[in-house]
């Protein structure tokens, strides 16, 4: 069997792909599985300082694909954790060196030795986003229950809908903070669930210590696995794996949203 | 409740709801290409029309905006009653229906 493939994207910037990316990473290989992931922001590359790999890094992304080097030459081992592994995107090129069918061949020949590829698309539905998209089984979009965020998921919601081939899309919503949503101050999760109708994969909260986990180098999963925003993305990973688990309304309402997946609820 | 009521009907106390209005209004229009401001103009055109059959369906008629799975859908529904169609747009044509004060009763009236 080889890896799935699932890319990680939002439509609108700075929403949370790569903090998702990092962090599912380290969640899914502590749960076992062989994870590579690869950062697909070609020109603007983040995930390498987010999971703190960016000193180890000699070859990238462009490189690979111009055949200066090996797949496996590229890919940066996280010590950290067993069986995680980075594909960095290079700094200095255009998005433009790499093609969308570049990137299927490259994560076909990745596909044999590992279980999970993650790939962290740059925001927007242009070129970076098309090679994000390419080789992906399954798209993870990420949002914020702001109107901005809600707006780009939905559009880019609709451009994976409108894809030939069927992508299994899911959503993350990230940055919910329960207190506002209690005194109706923040959309909650039932309303972003309502518009945009999409499987929802699980909620993450705010937590400054997800900004003070990526200055270390470290994601909050692997830096403190009991904090709640580490305990939601083990549950994602958990659920991309196929487990059940109920997804709990963060504003303490006790809806097991999970349940109420494609549109069930509000009405 | 209608997509359009509820956009009329609530009022603007908690954020949250300003927001989840805003942003349905919004992604109806992103979908369908249509600006909030067409699709309102498209909405009273319709109604003006049913209105001229229907003379009574001033109160009762509701075009509005549904969403179902990911797509909208705008609906009118439109109560169909003894009386309600306006003189000039009853069909002559038929059996019994020589004038419109000439109605027959419903069929399961009789
Ligand atoms: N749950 C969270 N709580 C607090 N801060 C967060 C959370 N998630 C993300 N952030 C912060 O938000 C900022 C943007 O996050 P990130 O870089 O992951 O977004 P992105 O979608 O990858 O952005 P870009 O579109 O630029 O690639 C970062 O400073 C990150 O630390
Ligand atoms: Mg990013």
């Amino acid at each position: 069997m080889g890896a799935r493939v699932i890319t990680i994207t939002s439509g609108k910037g700075g929403v949370g792909k790569t903090t998702s990316t990092a962090n599912l990473a380290v969640a899914l290989a502590q749960l076992g599985k062989r994870v590579v992931c690869v950062d697909a922001d070609i020109g603007l590359r983040n995930l390498d300082v987010v999971m703190g790999l960016e000193n180890r890094i000699v070859y990238d992304l462009v490189d690979v694909v111009e055949g200066r080097c090996g797949l496996r030459q590229a890919l940066v081992r996280d010590k950290r954790v067993p069986q995680l592994y980075l594909l960095p995107a290079s700094q200095t090129h255009d998005k433009t060196a790499v093609s969308p069918q570049d990137m299927v061949t490259l994560t076909n020949q990745l596909r044999a030795d590992y279980d999970v590829v993650l790939i962290d698309s740059p925001a927007g539905i242009e070129w970076g986003f098309r090679n994000a998209l390419a080789p992906a089984d399954e798209v993870i979009v990420v949002t914020n229950p702001e109107i901005p965020a809600v707006r780009d998921a939905d559009r880019i919601i609709g451009v994976i809908e409108a894809e030939e081939r069927s992508i299994a899309v899911s959503v993350v919503i990230n940055r919910a903070k329960p207190d506002m949503i209690r005194r109706g101050e923040m959309m909650s999760v039932a309303d972003v669930l309502e518009v945009l109708a999409v499987t929802l994969l699980g909620i993450v909260p705010e937590d400054r210590r997800v900004t003070t986990a990526s200055n270390n180098g470290a994601p909050l999963t692997l830096a403190d696995r009991h904090a709640p925003v580490s305990r939601a993305f083990v549950e994602i990973a958990r659920r991309l794996l196929g487990e059940e688990i109920p997804i709990r309304d963060p504003a303490g309402e006790g809806v097991w949203l999970r349940m109420a997946r494609r549109l069930g609820l509000g009405r | 409740m209608s997509f359009f009521d509820r956009f009329r009907g609530r009022r603007a106390s908690r954020s949250a709801q300003v927001a989840k209005e805003r942003l349905k209004l919004l992604l109806v229009a992103d979908r369908s290409s249509l600006s909030p401001e067409k699709l309102r103009a498209m909405q009273e055109e319709i109604l003006q029309v049913i209105r001229r059959y229907i003379p009574s369906a001033e109160l009762d008629v509701q075009v509005s905006i549904e969403q179902r799975e990911r797509k909208h859908y705008l609906v009118a529904n439109i109560p169909l009653e003894q009386g309600s169609v306006a003189p000039e747009y009853l069909d002559v044509t038929q059996p019994h229906h020589s004038s419109p004060s000439d109605i027959p009763p419903a069929e399961d009236e009789e």
